[in-house]
């Protein structure tokens, strides 16, 4: 489903360039729930931005179900990321004007100009178990509760791929545990491929795949271990 | 709509921002109304006092006469024949809703102890007040209403003269050929003075004028032309100027505001509405443009989630658009809203310019002048959110999220 080659990217501050991803190659399946670990500037959030066409490598081929996202227009990426791509963010990054229902639904009807919206809004509000909070604006939840609404914003859509950049950090344990038990569920509910950069072991617990990145490059991945 | 609703919810989360720099808008709006509104009275009243006590909307004269107006001259009159043109092409036009003969000259008038000199027009009382219909209000006692002996001295003659309603008088003036004759009058009025040309003349019947410069005939050198809209003047002077007889006869044709020294005043009044509504527009901008800046700043994160998540460009462009439109907007609002209560609050008011006194301003806000304001602010709110909106939908999302 994603297939990664030779992908390079390095970032230049002043006259210094600093390689960030270097020669990675990487295969993910439809449906994979793989987390991405390593130190800090390892490369993990460039890599989860190269693959969410947010980012473009210096060289190197990142194919989504057959498209080479690298080769994409700004414009042809944005349509890309809101048609199969779901984004969940460390800071959970909700619009803090809009109320809940219209955080989720947001992506359905103003993006991808979808009609009658309303009943699938509120089917996954109640999946995630938010249903009381639909008109509550983001400042009246707790971090858990904005993170899965995040995660309800993100699977609306019915994306693909959903990368999360350090989506439990900062969440305590117990709405760490939940958040990962609802995009677990969502995996199994809609077969949706889900990515993670994390530090969290208890992440680390439940993914099926883990990936450790070091200087950019891949120096353990437990798929092919097995 | 949802640009709309994410833009007009922004601005209720910095509720005091917004409202700070919608009342900055509304101060402006308030202004540039304001002093549209008491320029535009104060014009419009003394043009109307100039026009419709003095001047008339467009005079005639011989050609040369008015270069010469200080010297009074009586070789330049207009003569039977030419009169005869001019009716024919006054009573032709559709647009000249009276006209009035004058002719002026100069005297020597004697209470028989002093004598000073006077400017006189010699009018025909019916037609003139026809022409000029607030002529009465510039009466401070007796009547303008003259019949033949009588005079109607101004203001400054009186009290320089100590002479009332009812005192006898002597006027001596000096015809074209050089003599003299002198004619006992009676003061049947005094006149308020006005500024400009003719604004400080006496007035005496037309048949006593001529008696006085040993005139026979209709002889005149002035034609008064009153309009039925003021807004037909300059193409009524055109077409007056246009008519062949009247270049071939040597005549020349003059608007009020060419004869008028508060053109000048006037003229300066709409530079300065110009410059109030640059001040307006400077206000505007910045205001928008600083406030559209912060809400950048501030919503960097929320734009670069927008922006991820697949939101197009021009939707993250039109909020902040929006949001500018918006205060300009409401502040366009306030600031009608405000003008309104004031020139209504206010009403009328009585104020001297120069030597004229009791001038009464009836300010009002024009419609035409408030949909203009309101389109202005609007197009210039747009225009000031524009690179910042265009700067929020150029960012890059990565940078953007990383902030």
């Amino acid at each position: 489903m994603i297939s990664i080659k030779q992908l390079n990217k390095s970032y230049k501050v002043g006259e210094i360039t600093t390689t960030i991803i270097k020669e990675l190659d990487l295969n993910v399946d439809q449906g994979e729930f793989m987390a991405i670990v390593g130190p800090s500037g390892s490369g993990k959030s460039t890599l989860l931005n190269l693959i969410g066409c947010l980012d473009r490598p210096d060289q190197g081929q990142i194919l989504i179900d057959g498209t080479d996202v690298t080769k994409l227009t700004n414009k042809e990426s944005s349509r890309f990321r809101a048609e199969h791509l779901g984004f969940i963010f460390q800071d959970f990054n909700l619009i803090e004007s809009f109320t809940v229902f219209e955080n989720i639904e947001f992506p359905l009807s103003t993006i991808l100009k979808q009609k009658n919206t309303r009943a699938k809004v509120e089917s996954i509000l109640d999946a995630i178990g938010m249903s009381e909070q639909i008109d509550k604006y983001p400042d009246q939840l707790s971090g858990g509760q904005k993170q899965r609404v995040a995660v309800a914003r993100a699977l609306v859509v019915e994306p693909q791929i959903i990368l999360a950049d350090e989506p439990t950090a900062n969440l305590d344990s117990l709405s760490a545990q939940k958040v990962l038990e609802l995009m677990k569920m969502m995996q199994k509910k809609f077969k949706t491929t889900f990515i993670f950069s994390t530090h969290d072991e208890k992440i680390m617990r439940v993914a099926e795949r883990i990936v450790t990145l070091q200087d950019g490059a891949i120096v353990k991945d437990t798929k092919e271990m097995k | 709509m949802k640009s709309l609703k994410i833009a007009y919810r922004t601005l209720l989360r910095s509720k005091r921002r917004s409202a700070l720099t919608i009342s900055l808008i509304a101060v402006g709006v308030a202004f540039v109304l304001l002093f549209g509104a008491f320029s535009g009275s104060f014009k419009s009243y003394m043009v109307s006092q100039i026009t419709d006590s003095m001047l008339g909307h467009v005079q005639i004269h011989h050609l040369g006469y008015v270069e010469s107006l200080d010297n009074m001259p009586l070789d330049k009159n207009l003569k039977e024949e030419q009169l005869q043109v001019i009716e024919k092409i006054i009573t032709e036009s559709k647009s000249i809703e009276n006209y009035s003969y004058r002719l002026k000259l100069s005297a020597l008038l004697s209470n028989y102890e002093n004598s000073t000199n006077v400017r006189l027009n010699g009018i025909e009382p019916e037609s003139e007040h026809r022409t000029l219909p607030l002529l009465k209000s510039r009466i401070l006692s007796g009547t303008s209403e003259i019949k033949e002996g009588e005079v109607v001295i101004p203001e400054v003659v009186s009290k320089g003269m100590n002479l009332k309603v009812g005192d006898p008088i002597v006027l001596v003036a000096t015809n074209q050929a050089g003599s003299m004759n002198a004619i006992n009058f009676k003061v049947a009025g005094v006149l308020g003075i006005i500024s400009g040309p003719g604004g400080r003349d006496g007035y005496i019947h037309i048949n006593d004028a001529r008696k006085l410069l040993r005139i026979k005939g209709r002889e005149v050198n002035e034609i008064v032309l009153r309009l039925k809209r003021l807004s037909e003047l300059h193409a009524t002077a055109k077409s007056i100027k246009g008519n062949p007889v009247i270049a071939q006869d040597k005549l020349e044709v003059h608007t009020w505001e060419k004869l008028s020294p508060f053109t000048s005043i006037s003229d300066m009044l709409d530079v300065m509405s110009i410059s109030v509504q640059f001040i307006l527009v400077s206000i505007v901008l910045i205001s928008i443009l600083n406030v559209m800046i912060m809400s950048i700043y501030e919503r960097i994160k929320e734009i670069g989630t927008l922006s991820a998540i697949g939101t197009p460009s021009s939707f993250i462009a039109s909020t902040f658009i929006f949001e500018g439109i918006i205060l300009g907007f409401v502040g366009t609002i306030v600031g009608v809203t405000i003008s309104s209560l004031v020139v209504f609050g206010i009403g009328d008011i009585n104020f001297a310019f120069g030597r004229q006194e009791a001038i009464v301003l009836s300010p009002v806000l024009m419609g035409g002048t408030v949909v203009l304001v309101t389109l202005l602010v609007v197009v210039i709110s747009a225009l000031a959110s524009l690179y910042p909106a265009l700067k929020a939908a150029r960012m890059n999302p990565v940078e953007a999220l990383r902030s």
